[in-house]
């Protein structure tokens, strides 16, 4: 079905993603790698406190792919090949980042789809990444690519069609777990859908998603890249045009305010990403 | 089908890439703070001392001292109560004029030292400063933000 295929998702390098309650047809593919870039100098600690900082940035290759085992039973793999972290005072660390891999399964017809997903993210990036202060190299700092933790989401999401229009919902729980014997918050989302097919080969679509916490980061010292008690409201843009039956191009872009859930423990900035896209 | 066979092989030789390139040091703790190799000859007797204020959602806490040694040199202490955020990488030790510190203003701060530990250590403060550097600050240089400072009184 295009609108499964076409219908991927938008990619937080961080964070987990937005769901729809499609699932892929038995045997089809959609497959994407994108590359994304954050510079932001703004950043909200545990707190909530906004403060101007030497700038971080992030760049990220990813790789997105869907799978259908069977007509109502999707697998889905979300791995950063290779992220790049670094502040405008220090040399960049790299490393591989955490995997995710998902069981998607469709409870209902595609008149109105309802899935539920069970998501474990494996800690495969860089636990610990020092990078080191080019006036002081002696002076480092630790932007890790992954966050040393395994996690588990779980998501409920459901759809609907109106034609050249769908509408998309979902809630979702990050089971999380410890690094070096400290123990994250757990995170749970709520988001919204909406998309366009104005043209046979362009989709366009909408979302927003807020993502709350079960407290406060009780240790701080994890940093910011670890995600530990983050919150935010993010909105984004995406635009899919397929240039052939398989292939195609994706276009994301990103921001946020403090809406729904106010920022914590967040670098924001408007945050963009390119990709390729393969669908059969 | 055929874009995850191409893909697949690649990403196993990145994870093991990534598993290979982990660094060897881990615990920041590990490494040495290269100021205190020296420690004051004799007695060490505070002037002045103040407790640390955490600042920015960071961890800072724990006892600044400014003092002599028994050759009347200037050290700057800090108590084996001494703690912050250093799991994050390292924290510089400031002098400073001012509460917050502030490095585009010349003549108001001193570079103490890096610091990757807790607990107690002492820096040598040559030539000494004056009575004006009220304050110990704690800065991330990386990413230029106060952690915590101390009034000295």
């Amino acid at each position: 079905m295009k609108k499964t295929g076409l219908i991927a998702l938008a990619v937080w390098p961080i964070f987990a993603i937005g769901q729809s309650g499609w699932t892929r047809p038995l045997e089809g593919w959609f497959v994407k790698l994108d590359g994304s870039y954050l510079n932001a100098d703004r950043y909200f600690n545990p707190d909530g406190e906004e403060l101007n900082t030497s700038a971080f940035r992030q760049t990220s290759f990813n790789l997105y792919a869907e799978y259908g085992f069977r007509d109502r039973l999707t697998f889905i793999l979300q791995a950063p090949l290779l992220r790049l972290n670094s502040f405008e005072t220090t040399n960049t660390v790299a490393g591989f980042g955490d995997l995710r891999l998902e069981a998607k399964y469709r409870l209902t017809n595609n008149e109105l789809p309802i899935s539920i997903s069970i998501a474990p993210e494996l800690p495969t990036g860089r636990a610990n990444a020092y990078a080191s202060n080019m006036a002081f190299p002696e002076d480092r700092i630790n932007l890790p690519t992954g966050d040393g933790e395994f996690n588990l989401w779980t998501t409920l999401a459901a759809s609907k069609s109106f034609g050249k229009l769908y509408a998309t919902t979902f809630a979702a729980y990050n089971f999380r777990t410890k690094y070096e014997g400290k123990q994250f918050r757990d995170l749970y989302q709520f988001g919204a859908e909406i998309g366009y097919n104005p043209l046979k080969s362009l989709w366009v679509n909408a979302k927003l998603r807020a993502q709350f916490s079960n407290g406060k980061s009780q240790f701080p010292e994890l940093g910011f890249v670890r995600g530990d008690g983050t919150t935010y409201t993010l909105v984004s843009v995406e635009a899919f045009y397929k240039v052939n039956k398989n292939w195609g191009f994706a276009a994301t872009g990103l921001s946020g305010a403090n809406w729904i859930v106010p920022f914590r423990n967040i670098y924001v900035a408007p945050y963009f990403s390119v990709g390729v896209i393969y669908e059969r | 089908m055929s874009a995850l066979k191409i893909v697949f092989p690649f990403l196993l030789i990145l994870a093991f890439v990534s598993c290979q390139k982990e660094d060897e040091i881990t615990n920041p703790g590990d490494v040495e703070n290269p100021g205190d190799s020296m420690m004051p000859t004799g007695v060490f007797n505070a002037v002045r001392s103040g407790i640390f204020q955490a600042q920015n959602g960071y961890n800072a806490e724990g006892m600044a001292q400014l003092g002599n040694d028994d050759a009347n040199i200037k050290w700057l202490r800090l108590a084996p109560d001494f703690n912050a955020s250093l799991s994050t990488g390292a924290v510089t030790l400031y002098l400073s004029k001012n509460k917050n510190l502030s490095l585009n203003s010349t003549g108001s701060f001193l570079r103490v030292e890096l610091v990757t530990r807790p607990g107690e250590h002492f820096y040598k403060i040559d030539p000494p400063v004056g009575d004006d550097f009220k304050f110990a600050i704690l800065w991330c240089a990386s990413a230029g933000v106060q952690f915590g400072n101390a009034e000295l009184k």
